[in-house]
């Protein structure tokens, strides 16, 4: 088999585990992005939020979702722009832009 | 057959990584989900790793960490390790040469591109294997060799204590790896030790690799704030790539460099003062519209500028000394 028939053979093993997990952050970044309106120790959230977006980051665009990666990456770079610069995160409307994006394309991709 | 560790916190990546590595041939290839996990297996392996892939941003110890830590097993001081992150980010370029990485490929990975690399490390390997091979025939003898001996002017020998040198290629694929909007404000320079034979010539090959690290960390600490980062290129002469783009701010620093290493007060094997100055190229931006190639290209014409615009010892020490007594007075004045 040729090198690119087994690693495409492998992308259309991984891709639905990803998307199944892909459903399970859509889940939790939700609840996420509601409690970032109200909690007041918004450091956990963003660390979570960061690190679900790093992994989306990593396999989104290998696996066919390019839109996804970006957006993920942005997220990513928003947070740590965020927590780097210790500014308030809930006038930012950059950061919640990118989170609601991301949002809006992980939703998408579950849906088709 | 090569040796492969990959470090990822993604078992999904992970898996993808294994399967492109062996489709391209590299059946050996084991993984750990995390940097303390990486770490036991290296510490148990029976037969060390030949070639290392470390995802940058993983939970508790991340990739840079990890690799500062194998680096530090002289059984790696040579090894491949690749990098591969989501964060192209200039800053983590940086910390992951700094910390000993050898080669940088960004998230979203192409297969084909992740398994390239490990075959030009793979290259690496075979001709550090070749070395090693013949250098093992004749170990014993090449230990008393050492001793009295030295390795030629010209190699780049390594000088891994120093933070911020890297490796001669590792700051090539370092140059390689940045983006071209990075370029805009970064510069490559080159320092080279004035009269570095009649130095080599009198010190053991212990104590001139010393004056070299010393040269190296008394270049760095001047330079520490262009965050620069350093390799040692052969016959007393430096490599540097440095986070500014503006001449002027490099008036000082080979006058700083002088007044630092003149304060170690250096000597030879025979306690006698040995006289190290440094003489710095001026720095080359590099500028927005050049490729990665085009930057290498540059820092090549900056050593070979350096070697053959070299000042007199003589010209250097009275310029140091000059401009020791400027610095006084300037202090004295602000006083």
């Amino acid at each position: 088999m040729l090198q690119s028939q087994t690693i495409d053979k492998k992308v259309a093993e991984i891709r639905p585990r990803f998307l199944r997990l892909l459903a399970q952050r859509l889940n939790r970044f939700e609840e996420i992005r509601d409690l970032l309106e109200t909690e007041p120790n918004l450091a956990p959230l963003l660390e979570e939020i960061g690190t679900g977006a790093h992994s989306i980051v990593g396999l989104a665009a290998t696996l066919g979702f390019p839109d996804l990666g970006s957006l993920a990456q942005n997220v990513e770079l928003v947070v740590n722009r965020v927590t780097s610069a210790e500014t308030s995160t809930r006038s930012t409307i950059e950061f919640f832009d990118s989170i609601d994006d991301l949002l809006g394309e992980m939703a998408l991709i579950l849906q088709a | 057959m090569m040796k492969i560790l990959a470090v990822d916190d993604d078992e999904l990546i992970l898996e993808l990584l294994v399967e492109s590595l062996r489709a391209s041939g590299f059946s050996s290839v084991q993984t750990a989900t995390s940097a303390n996990a990486a770490a036991r297996l290296i510490s148990t392996a029976t037969e060390p790793f030949d070639c290392f892939l470390l995802d940058v941003v993983m939970p508790e110890v991340d990739g840079i960490a990890l690799t500062r830590w194998i680096r530090k097993s002289p059984l790696y001081g040579a090894a491949p390790i690749v990098m591969i992150t989501s964060m192209a980010e200039k800053a983590f370029i940086d910390r992951a040469f700094r910390a000993g990485a050898t080669d940088y490929v960004t998230k979203p990975f192409d297969a084909v591109e992740v398994t390239t690399r490990v075959q030009l490390a793979a290259r690496q390997v075979q001709a550090n294997r070749a070395v090693h091979d013949a250098g093992m025939q004749v170990q014993a003898l090449r230990a008393k060799i050492d001793a009295q001996h030295h390795t030629p002017l010209s190699e780049p020998v390594a000088l891994n204590d120093v933070e911020g040198l890297i490796d001669f290629l590792a700051l090539q694929n370092y140059l390689l790896q940045l983006s071209r909007g990075s370029f805009l404000a970064t510069s490559v320079v080159a320092l080279r030790i004035v009269d570095v034979g009649n130095i080599y010539a009198r010190c053991s090959p212990a104590l001139f690799r010393d004056v070299l690290a010393d040269v190296a960390e008394s270049a760095l600490g001047a330079m520490s704030g262009s965050q620069c980062i350093m390799a040692y290129t052969g016959n007393g002469t430096f490599a540097g790539v440095v986070a500014c783009s503006d001449r002027n701010d490099f008036e000082d620093v080979e006058l700083m460099i002088n007044l630092t290493i003149e304060r170690l007060e250096l000597v030879d094997d025979q306690q006698r003062p040995l006289e190290v100055r440094v003489a710095m190229g001026t720095p080359r931006a590099i500028g927005v519209m050049q490729s990665g190639r085009a930057a290498v290209a540059k820092m090549h014409r900056a050593i070979e500028d350096i070697s053959w615009n070299m000042p007199q010892l003589a010209t250097l020490k009275t310029k140091t000394k000059r401009g020791a007594g400027m610095l006084l007075r300037a202090l004295t004045q602000a006083i």
